[in-house]
């Protein structure tokens, strides 16, 4: 065959190799059209906010935006992630990819990893349609300021929209709720390899996340060591311990009205989301390598 | 079976490890100001079951954007009750704008009360009215209150406490203590003091503190030698006697200046 | 160099039955030597067991006990499969992709890279007549061209192994003569082929030995001729043939001790006569 080469950089090429392809694949099944949704709605919603003249436009603008970010890109993630599986297994593509040199970890990990390069594609695209849309409004409300307000009021009122606008501060929030959908990804990789039809792996997902924005709820009633009955106190522990704190990686909105991440929390809670993303991809490894195909 | 089981207890102990690191997690960002909202019963009934949801899971600017907006069409209509909920709501699912807590402090002290003192047609008995218009003065401080509890650092809400103390309640004496306060918050206003100082001047039995502060802001230089300023100070120096030699304003001849700012 | 391809000892797999104590035993004790360079045809009714075995041997799933072995590797470990081409039964690869980008794919997981990969693919879809299809997607691949490019990505490796499900199911008669084409080449250039089927013509075309499995267990395991050979008959085929000749020919045969077993008018091969047929059309 060819030279020899390490086995590690071999094993990498091909993990990039399924990688690629599983990146490739969704691209080619057109799952970008859905961010055509995100993109009415952002620039739907930058028409429609112009009445609201009660609450600063480019505020609910950018809320909207940074909400849909937040729900695109775990949907995203959600459905590109759970049809991986029971496709390749359906089509048995799976066989012919594994009757080659290839290790279930390599196939799981480029799997992932093609899920995730898409996720990051995503929300950078995103990102950059959302801070677009907001420029070109911010350009026209300070048009629009600059003719109704005298010279010495005009600074601060600028001053105000500026700060209402998608800013530097807010890429520490968007990479968060990248991290939280890579998360719900690699629970939903984790759910598939157990489930045996993709109906089961999204229901049971979205149920994950559901109650993974409610777990810190029922985490701080349990360790407060409330007065309720035995039963439900089982049942709130059981919730806590099973279940991921999703509201954790929720900080863009704090962020957007001012308040400051500080880097440390930061590097935290990514590295907590990063712990989470392991257990899952080992848990999953784990089912994935003792089941019969 | 073994093999499950040993699997089960390295999952129990990771979910109590994750649960100590999530509870750490949370006390941290409380503290950096993060994770502050609460969904309370009667946020949640304003905000309907979808509402809910949708707040829980990456919404929740949006959810009291939308609150903040109905609470602008019950402003329309002067529903003032309903206004108050609504406003109430969208502070506590966005506790950190500041700009919320501000609006909603101003539209009850001087919005919904001022309506209240006019509201002869249907309360024409003028003592109801004033007990009214208080309570909605009342409101109104308490939503200033509730939000320096979320934004204890913020200038501006200690501020808008003083002005309420000092325009609704005719508090001198508090509304001094709240804009001192914010002057010393950062990104305070350069005049926060010397309202702190004009306010305590109106205070009985203050004088003497009143005047030590006006006028330390006095000999600070040009930019706090306000025609305000140096008519008070006069004043008290007049009233506490202060000896000639000890006064800064000595010849009342003397151009004052119009100092520049404001 | 091992010179056993596949060597089978002992092997079971039971399947458990979802909430029930019993298991299905798919394969039964089955042992079963394949040398290198032989093409051995594996066949036997559906659900007999085949495919099971077949995808042990793959490493696709691990067998209750007994053991298999690659080129002398264990097929539980990733590096067996290094030197084995698979095709399985109707193979679906990804519809996406074209045929050119499936055997990039594939061949980046067989380690290769680079020019020699496309190099190689290019080869191989001259090898199995797609070079014109190599940009089209599999997605508008008729079953017949599927076929032929999973053969494709089987051979990427350059593997000495080559195993083969029901490499002719569902292709028509041009199609499937390809394929039989191609086996035999590989046949020729020193490759081993474990090839499972239930068209019999095939496998006794093709084949050097063969195992018949039911229900999980080998029947009968040899050579094809020793199996199926008539050891005592002969047939012979004739052209113009006179009845005088006929009668003289059976007259003779009685005469030396010899006996006519049976005398009809020959055919030609109906498969024969579809592929002069559909070739003169085109």
């Amino acid at each position: 065959m060819n030279q020899a080469q390490n086995p590690l950089s071999l094993s990498l090429r091909r993990i990039w190799a399924l990688a690629h392809n599983t990146f490739l694949e969704l691209v080619r099944l057109k799952v970008f059209y859905f961010l055509l949704l995100f993109a009415f709605l952002i620039i739907g919603s930058s028409l429609f906010t112009v009445q609201f003249s009660f609450q600063n436009p480019l505020q609910v603008l950018k809320d909207v935006g940074l909400g849909a970010m937040s729900i695109f890109s775990w949907l995203l993630g959600l459905l590109c992630t759970a049809n991986l599986l029971p496709k390749d297994m359906e089509d048995r593509t799976l066989y012919t990819i594994l009757a080659k040199p290839v290790s279930r970890f390599e196939y799981l990990q480029g799997k992932l990893y093609g899920v995730f390069l898409l996720l990051g594609l995503s929300v950078l695209l995103m990102s950059l349609l959302f801070a677009g849309v907001l420029a070109i409004r911010e350009q026209q409300e300070i048009a629009e300021l600059a003719r109704n307000l005298s010279a010495e009021n005009l600074p601060a009122a600028v001053a105000e929209i500026r700060a209402a606008t998608f800013q530097m501060n807010l890429l520490p929030g968007v990479v968060l709720i990248l991290l939280k959908a890579m998360l719900c990804s690699t629970l939903t990789l984790l759910l598939s390899t157990l489930a045996t039809s993709s109906v089961f792996t999204v229901l049971t997902s979205v149920v994950v996340y559901l109650i993974g924005h409610v777990q810190g709820i029922a985490r701080e009633a349990w360790l407060a060591g409330g007065q309720a009955s035995p039963l439900l106190k089982v049942l709130i522990a059981g919730m806590a311990l099973a279940f991921p704190d999703l509201q954790l990686f929720n900080v863009v909105d704090e962020i957007a009205v001012g308040t400051a991440l500080p880097a440390l929390l930061f590097w935290q809670v990514a590295g907590f989301g990063g712990m989470y993303i392991l257990v899952y991809f080992l848990l999953a490894q784990l089912v994935f390598s003792t089941r019969e195909l | 079976m073994r093999k499950a089981l040993c699997i089960l207890g390295l999952l129990a102990g990771f979910g109590c490890l994750k649960t100590a690191a999530e509870h750490y997690l949370l006390t941290v960002q409380r503290s950096a100001g993060f994770q502050l909202a609460t969904l309370s019963g009667q946020t949640r009934t304003q905000l309907g079951q979808t509402g809910f949801v949708a707040a829980l899971s990456g919404f929740r600017a949006l959810m009291a954007d939308l609150l903040w907006i109905r609470a602008g069409s019950a402003f329309d209509r002067t529903e003032w009750p309903r206004m108050q909920m609504l406003l109430h709501a969208a502070t506590q699912l966005q506790p950190r704008a500041v700009v919320f807590w501000e609006m909603a402090h101003f539209h009850m002290a001087y919005d919904a009360s001022h309506s209240m003192r006019l509201n002869v047609r249907q309360q024409p008995a003028a003592a109801l009215r004033r007990v009214a218009e208080l309570e909605y003065v009342q409101i109104g401080e308490d939503f200033l209150k509730a939000g320096l509890v979320f934004n204890p650092e913020s200038a501006t809400l200690w501020q808008r406490l003083g002005e309420l103390y000092s325009r609704r309640r005719d508090d001198p004496a508090r509304a001094s203590a709240a804009y001192a306060e914010a002057a010393r918050k950062p990104g305070a206003l350069g005049f926060l003091r010397r309202m702190a100082a004009y306010e305590l001047a109106k205070v009985p039995g203050k004088d003497r503190e009143a005047y030590e502060q006006l006028r330390s802001l006095y000999l600070e230089g040009e930019p706090q030698r306000l025609p305000n300023l140096v008519r008070l100070l006069r004043q008290l120096e007049e009233k506490l006697a202060v000896p000639e030699a000890e006064r800064v304003y000595t010849t009342p001849s003397a151009p004052s200046g119009t100092p520049a700012s404001r | 160099m091992s010179a056993t391809a596949i060597l089978i000892k002992d092997l079971c797999k039971e399947f458990p039955v979802p909430f029930r104590r019993e298991t299905v035993k798919a394969v039964q004790n089955l042992s079963l030597e394949v040398p290198a360079g032989e093409v051995y045809g594996l066949l036997g009714p559906n659900g007999s067991g085949k495919s099971t075995t077949m995808k042990i041997v793959l490493g696709l799933i691990r067998p209750s006990s007994g053991s298999t072995e690659v080129f002398g590797v264990d097929s539980r470990r990733v590096e067996s499969r290094e030197n084995v081409g698979f095709l399985p039964e109707n193979p679906y690869f990804y519809k996406y992709l074209t045929g050119l980008e499936t055997l990039l794919f594939f061949g980046k997981l067989c380690g290769l890279s680079g020019r020699h990969l496309r190099e190689r693919s290019f080869e191989l879809l001259q090898t199995v007549g797609l070079e014109e299809a190599a940009d089209r997607r599999l997605g508008g691949y008729s079953k017949g061209m599927l076929q032929r490019i999973g053969l494709a990505q089987a051979l990427l490796g350059e593997p000495r192994l080559l195993v083969l499900d029901e490499p002719t199911a569902g292709v028509d008669p041009a199609g499937a003569h390809a394929i039989r084409d191609l086996i035999l080449q590989c046949k020729q250039r020193g490759i081993t082929v474990l090839l499972c089927s239930h068209l019999l013509g095939q496998v006794q075309e093709i084949c050097d030995r063969i195992g018949i499995m039911d229900r999980g267990e080998l029947l009968a395991e040899g050579r094809i001729d020793d199996l199926a050979g008539k050891k005592n008959q002969i047939e012979m085929v004739l052209e113009n043939a006179t009845p005088t000749l006929l009668e003289s020919l059976g007259a003779l045969s009685l005469a030396s001790g010899a006996r006519v077993v049976s005398q009809r008018g020959a055919r030609t091969d109906l498969e024969k006569f579809f592929l002069d047929v559909t070739r003169h059309r085109s």
